[in-house]
């Protein structure tokens, strides 16, 4: 019961144009996250809808209702910062009761709905405090509770947890989703962190430019990026530049920079032929050069310049003559040693079926 | 060693500088005799029972109170709001605003009495509290000014956004939100306001008139005429009392900080 729409919306600074056009539509008790690099118009997307900035041209209708003639503090929309943005001079109790005591909710339910608040971000006993004597993690929750004690159909999220350590991060994330499908209110998330964003959101929309590049789950995101942008934003990839295409059926012929030959599925005849084709880390193994290559695999010849590991995987980048950057092959398994070192000749290799042509 | 024992002697120097000439003063007003010497021939009350007995000093001190306190009254919310309108906002002519709400720093004072000295006879304004009072929100408004602009520069815009999102008007948030940030600068404003405009002398000289004395007036024409200790002795009153409101003023804040954890906020 809270859709907002937003449609032809533009913002300009000067002769700059931060938001191009933009149209999304976040359909009730749906989490979706503004994903994209800094510049790109997310957060001055995000602050259009709050009403702390005016749009250029454009609509924003929440349940059919337009916003953007409504002014900020009669919006009724939630917005958590990445600062936190506590008032230093009131308590928690006080913080979590101003937006009540704004609405004119009667005295006698501020006391209740503000324990209720504290109860849901695991902070109860905590109203006399200053958010001077409170962690990041801890003021942050407390933002929250602010926001939505007064329940909010719809909640903006500026970054809220760019400003905490990973560990932190990653559970309080965990938090806010489970709190928006607890309270089913209708959400956006601006972060510059895509695993952010994957966790969080039913869809993301990746923005570039002022523009939004691609929207859909986090799963067609990965896997079926839209354009080059999007496949290198959005996890790890190999793009390689394709300089001579031949159309076969089901299939890609492609001659790669550096004439290396490779061929990617093919899925509509429609399809124009691809600029360039991606790989994921992931998808490839790294095989002995003198290997044989398997059938419905390509493979790309080149020498070993850098191993990281991290653990859980190694990352290892292969120098591929004629490719302007090295290729990436992700191994996760890891309880064995990987048996070659920096220079040694390796042969990386992957299906056929897991190439993307874009 | 050498350095910094050196410097603990230029340190101590300025000091004695700085505050020598109040030393003389309060030690002197405590001499017998009819004229003003330093140092003093022996050590009496009789000029501080004279200045609070005679009643020959009340009556310009409540007007200088009095001038003092209406004067802040003006020139504290009006620089206060310039302030914030010149951290907060863009608009044409910035510049020059802030340079005309900071001008009266720059132009002599003598200049400033004597030019609303005729504008004021131009007029035919020949209420004199008022004129004066007029010319001091003049005079004290670039103090309330440069003191809030530092003060408003360093508060975190986004608090005050968050007060908007979660219902407060502008208008609230300035007051709920904006305003309890700068409440040691607010303190400091109203003090410098209230000693500036309660010592200034010159456009004094300028503006009142038969009926209206002021006590800085009452002092300078006592210098002239009447050249005795008792200047001496409401001169260190004054300097006590002003330390008196200063060191107060300084309490109270610090109370404040400390205890502003009460549950309920006041409502206005």
């Amino acid at each position: 019961m809270s859709e907002l729409r937003i449609a032809h919306l533009c913002k300009k600074f000067g002769n700059q144009t931060v938001v191009d056009d933009l149209n999304l539509v976040v359909h009730s008790g749906e989490m979706v996250s503004l994903l994209g690099p800094s510049g790109c118009g997310k957060t001055t997307t995000l602050r259009m809808i709050a009403g702390l900035e005016q749009p250029t041209s454009g609509s924003i209708t929440l349940d059919g209702r337009e916003l953007t003639t409504v002014p900020p503090h009669k919006r009724n929309v939630g917005l958590v910062f990445q600062n936190y943005a506590l008032f230093p001079h009131l308590n928690v109790f006080d913080n979590v009761a101003f937006g009540l005591r704004r609405h004119k909710v009667p005295k006698n339910e501020i006391g209740p709905r503000v324990k209720e608040a504290l109860k849901t971000v695991l902070l109860e006993g905590f109203e006399k405090r200053m958010p001077s004597q409170l962690s990041g993690g801890q003021q942050q929750r407390i933002a929250l509770a602010r926001t939505l004690v007064l329940q909010p159909r719809l909640v903006l999220f500026d970054e809220p947890l760019s400003n905490l350590d990973a560990k932190l991060r990653s559970q309080l994330r965990v938090e806010i989703r489970k709190l928006q499908q607890k309270f089913g209110f209708t959400g956006i998330f601006v972060t510059h962190d895509q695993e952010e964003a994957m966790v969080l959101s039913d869809r993301i929309a990746v923005m570039n430019r002022g523009r939004i590049a691609q929207i859909g789950t986090p799963r067609q995101i990965y896997t079926q990026p839209a354009d080059p942008f999007v496949a290198d934003f959005v996890g790890e990839s190999n793009l390689l530049p394709v300089e001579r295409v031949v159309a076969e059926e089901g299939q890609w012929k492609l001659t790669i920079a550096g004439g290396h030959l490779v061929a990617a599925p093919r899925t509509d005849k429609a399809e124009p032929p691809p600029r360039k084709v991606m790989i994921r880390p992931e998808s490839a193994d790294l095989v002995r050069s003198d290997a044989a290559v398997p059938a419905g695999h390509n493979s790309l010849q080149g020498t070993v310049s850098f191993i990281q590991y991290t653990g859980s995987a190694y990352t290892v980048e292969v120098d591929v003559a004629g490719l302007p950057k090295p290729f990436i092959v992700k191994i996760r398994n890891t309880s064995e040693d990987i048996g070659f070192r920096i220079g040694d000749p390796i042969r990386a290799i992957w299906p056929v079926a897991s190439m993307y042509a874009l | 060693m050498f350095k910094i024992g050196w410097l603990r002697i230029v340190n101590g120097l300025i000091y004695l500088y700085i505050l020598a000439p109040l030393a003389v003063v309060i030690i002197s007003s405590f001499h017998p005799g009819e004229y003003l010497i330093f140092p003093p021939q022996g050590f009496s009350w009789r000029w501080y029972e004279h200045v609070l007995m005679s009643g020959r000093y009340t009556e310009p001190f409540w007007n200088s109170v009095k001038i003092a306190v209406v004067t802040t009254c003006f020139s504290l919310p009006i620089g206060t709001l310039a302030a914030y309108a010149l951290t907060r906002y863009d608009f044409r002519f910035k510049n020059a605003v802030q340079s005309l709400f900071l001008s009266p720093l720059v132009i002599p004072t003598l200049l400033f009495g004597i030019g609303l000295l005729i504008m004021f006879s131009a007029l035919g304004v020949k209420m004199y509290f008022t004129r004066l009072v007029l010319a001091h929100i003049v005079l004290t408004i670039p103090y309330v000014v440069r003191t809030m602009l530092a003060s408003f520069s360093q508060i975190n815009r986004l608090i005050e956004e968050a007060s908007i999102v979660l219902g407060a008007s502008p208008a609230r948030t300035f007051w709920l939100v904006t305003l309890p940030q700068v409440k040691s600068a607010l303190a400091a404003s109203a003090f410098i306001s209230l000693v500036m405009s309660f010592d200034e002398l010159v456009v004094a000289l300028f503006l009142t008139g038969p009926g209206l004395n002021t006590l800085p007036i009452m002092i300078y024409s006592d210098i002239q005429f009447n050249l005795s200790p008792s200047i001496a002795a409401i001169s260190s009153l004054v300097i006590v009392a002003t330390l008196a409101i200063g060191a107060l003023l300084m309490f109270i804040m610090r109370q404040r900080t400390r205890k502003s954890t009460g549950i309920e906020e006041p409502n206005p």
